[in-house]
């Protein structure tokens, strides 16, 4: 039982008490009022007098047995429940599963291990996992967020996948004076000064995403001076597109197309493909999430149009969905950010590194992880540390511990670097690579910066012609790969598929 | 130039779409003046059918209206006794289907949830070959041709079901007036369940083809089709199924061109166009026709 709810317990049972006592008092007062006399009037008032006494002596008993609880943290706590939302279908549903998939990764071997130190309890406690399935809606995640701290009274509180199902439990985890534990949000807005109960374990802060890719477009600017940019009108992508958009502009390209988009389908992309097309872009950047990307490269097959250079943001961090839904040879020569487990971080200090967890991940499941499922279990790692560092379940210590861990911890996605102010994300960087087809299969090339490329771009992309259709894609709809909702649960069915061809690493 | 055809070609093939999409819940008022603010609904039940008849057998969405249409045919037939005679036996019947149907649309919404979950689900343009075709100098997918194609095909037959057959002039004799085709021996019920039927089937035929060309398909989007239907035949007349078509191509045309040139403004300008048509024709662009059959 965790300390919370005991003391709370203790606490409401007092509270009952007293409302019953005081209850009692004032009925009693109401119903039988004092019938006169000054020794009626002495009796009632000593009745009185002794009730109040032992109603203070419960409530200082009560007030003592909660400061000693939580104290020494040695209430009945059993276990550390963890709890977290899923998306069981809609739009977030794939990234949400991969997620989910690697956090259950995390709490299934750490309670292998016998689970996690906790100095307030004195000794290592498993982890209890605990879900509510949003279905990708912002309205149902703000009930089932609310839900994990007050009725489930979670130690632990795990945001959902991404900045949209996260978004309304950054207000209720502060209202609760809850850290909200978060893998994958990285809208800027989420980090303020303000705002403690909040800390990015897995990605970077979205604005600082096309950083490295901004500088690699204006290295080309013998090539590159026509740009145009598409995003999805969500506050990951939309912080993506302006952070390039200015990038670009203040080097004097000023982008040829710049529109925000709520498409997510082949059919909305079409027409916006045309606008993009007729202005001649020599560099097409799509900001999406996988359901907008698949689209995106429907549309692009569908209306037989060919761009030179061609980015979207989950080529690479969904390659084995991507490649699966998505015409046959659509990512050829593509760009996308490089992140684990394309690049894998061999100098780390907490957890295993990134190509051991690959083959510990491909020997569990018989596919490789993709980058949704590393955050999840990066995340998971990231919290073990911080509760054995902080050493409490205390929300305010739970904070100050991660911060002490930023900067001098490198995990299987890289540097942990925390502004250790407003929580957001500054390690993990994204730098740029590219899909080049080879005999064997698409390779990942890293491209830029120049110092860690294992290669160099092929640009303008040659046109390739397209079979029209994976054959996984041929005879169904988009979505026929997405896992059912009543399936959710079962970790197999979040893997990814392994890459079509070795993956060209870069270690760091 | 290229952009300014593309969006042409684009709204035209939109246009047959729309048409096809509102056409059912135009038919329905005009029968029986009741509204069916659960059209949209049946529309993405037909588009779940549809896409699941793809998934399992492998069914192209034009083969598959041989089970779509006659099924959702007999569906409106059943939905029909129990709820439209008792409606129309209120005080108010187009009201009481404007409470009646926001309910009905709020249950298979809630439904179609617990059966298909959130999941954005479309067609896939590979099922159809060659994938693009060059239309006025245009390259568009071939299931947009193919939509529109289908579209044109249903409201030719709903013309020759009205103009050309003994119970077509009878749902067109309730258009024009109820009492007096009930005085003349029409059987109301029997040529409004028709009706029904043939609605529920249009929409139904519209949402096997809805995420090829418009939105992909989820639970929630059925209310942007009833809402994308009403002023479609709000902006042609109200009552006059016909009419639909001329309210279908102003509604794509001003969503077409906004979509290619200003995006963001593609779910507005139509409908500013839709406020301005009630102000200036409040009975709609064909609206003294709709009495005139």
């Amino acid at each position: 039982m965790p300390s919370g709810v005991a003391n709370r317990k203790v606490i409401s049972q007092s509270q009952v008490t007293l409302l019953q006592q005081w209850g009692y008092f004032m009925g009693s007062e109401n119903v039988t009022p004092p019938t006169g006399g000054p020794s009626g009037s002495r009796k009632k008032s000593s009745r009185n007098a002794i009730i109040a006494i032992v109603v203070v002596v419960i409530l200082i008993a009560a007030g003592l047995t909660a400061y000693e609880l939580t104290r020494t943290g040695k209430s009945s706590q059993q276990s550390i429940t963890v709890g977290t939302l899923y998306a069981g279908s809609g739009s977030f549903a794939l990234s949400s599963g991969y997620q989910l998939a690697g956090l259950k990764y995390w709490i299934n071997q750490t309670n292998a291990n016998g689970g996690l130190m906790l100095n307030s309890a004195g000794k290592k406690l498993p982890l209890k996992l605990v879900t509510y399935n949003d279905q990708s809606s912002t309205a149902t995640a703000q009930t089932e967020y609310t839900n994990l701290i007050t009725t489930n009274h979670v130690n632990i509180l795990v945001s959902d996948f991404g900045s949209t199902l996260t978004a309304p439990a950054v207000a209720i985890a502060q209202e609760h004076h809850q850290l909200l534990f978060d893998p994958t949000a990285s809208s800027p807005g989420f980090f303020t000064a303000t705002n403690p109960y909040i800390v990015d374990l897995s990605i970077l802060v979205s604005s600082q995403w096309p950083l490295v890719l901004a500088h690699y477009i204006i290295s080309q600017k013998s090539n590159i001076t026509r740009v145009a940019i598409l995003y999805l009108d969500q506050a990951f992508t939309t912080a993506q597109a302006q952070t390039l958009d200015s990038a670009l502009v203040a080097a004097g390209i000023t982008p040829v197309y710049y529109q925000s988009t709520s498409a997510s389908s082949a059919a909305e992309y079409s027409t916006l493909l045309q606008s993009i097309n007729a202005t001649h872009p020599q560099a097409v950047l799509n900001f999406g999430y996988d359901t907008n990307d698949i689209a995106f490269f429907q549309a692009l097959n569908a209306n037989s149009m060919h761009f030179n250079f061609v980015f979207t943001i989950y080529a690479g961090l969904e390659y084995a969905v991507l490649n699966k839904q998505t015409p046959a040879g659509s990512l050829n020569y593509t760009y996308t950010y490089a992140s684990p487990p394309d690049v894998q971080y061999s100098n780390v200090n907490l957890g295993p590194t990134t190509s051991s967890f690959v083959n510990s991940w491909t020997s569990a499941y018989g596919s490789g992880p993709n980058f949704n499922n590393i955050a999840g279990y990066n995340a998971g790692l990231l919290i073990g540390k911080t509760i054995e560092t902080a050493g409490s379940l205390n929300q305010t210590a739970l904070r100050q511990a991660a911060n002490k861990l930023s900067g001098n911890t490198t995990t299987l996605e890289g540097p942990f670097v925390l502004n250790t102010t407003s929580g957001a994300q500054l390690g993990m960087p994204m730098d740029v690579m590219q899909y080049q087809p080879t005999s064997t299969g698409l390779r990942p090339v890293v491209i830029y910066p120049t110092d860690l490329a294992t290669g160099t771009a092929v640009y303008p992309a040659p046109s390739v012609a397209l079979s029209g259709g994976s054959p996984a894609a041929v005879s169904g709809p988009l979505m026929q790969a997405q896992p059912a909702s009543q399936s959710f649960l079962n970790q197999q069915a979040f893997t990814s598929e392994s890459m079509a061809a070795p993956v060209q690493v870069r270690f760091r | 130039m290229s952009l300014f055809v593309d969006a042409f070609v684009t709204s035209m093939l939109y246009a047959a779409f729309f048409s096809l999409a509102a056409l059912g819940l135009n038919l329905v008022f005009g029968v029986m003046r009741i509204v069916n603010l659960a059209h949209g609904e049946f529309l993405v039940m037909g588009s779940y059918l549809a896409i699941a008849l793809a998934i399992h057998y492998g069914f192209n969405p034009v083969l598959s209206l041989a089970v779509v249409v006659p099924l959702f045919f007999a569906i409106g037939l059943l939905l029909y006794y129990p709820l439209v005679p008792r409606l129309q036996r209120s005080d108010d019947p187009e009201m009481s289907s404007f409470i009646l149907f926001f309910g009905v649309s709020f249950a298979m919404e809630g439904l179609a949830v617990q059966f298909f979950g959130n999941n954005y689900q479309e067609m896939n343009y590979a099922l159809f070959r060659p994938l693009h075709l060059n239309l006025l100098n245009s390259t568009v997918p071939t299931a947009w041709v193919v939509t529109a194609a289908v579209s044109v095909a249903a409201i030719v037959a709903v013309y020759l079901y009205l103009y050309r057959t003994g119970l077509g002039l009878k749902t067109r004799a309730l258009m024009i007036n109820r009492d007096e085709a009930m005085a003349n021996g029409v059987n109301i019920n029997r040529v409004s369940a028709v009706a029904f039927g043939f609605s529920i089937a249009l929409a139904a035929a519209a949402g096997s083809f809805s995420s090829l060309i418009s939105y992909p398909t989820s639970p929630s989007i059925g209310d942007t089709f009833t809402l994308i239907s009403f002023a479609i035949i709000i902006i042609g007349a109200l009552g006059n199924p016909l009419a639909t078509v001329l309210g279908a191509v102003v509604f794509a045309y001003a969503y077409g061109y906004t979509d290619i040139y200003l995006p963001n403004w593609s779910s507005i300008v139509p409908f500013i166009i839709l406020i301005a048509v009630i102000l200036a024709r409040p009975q709609g662009l064909l609206g003294r026709k709709a009495r005139e059959f």
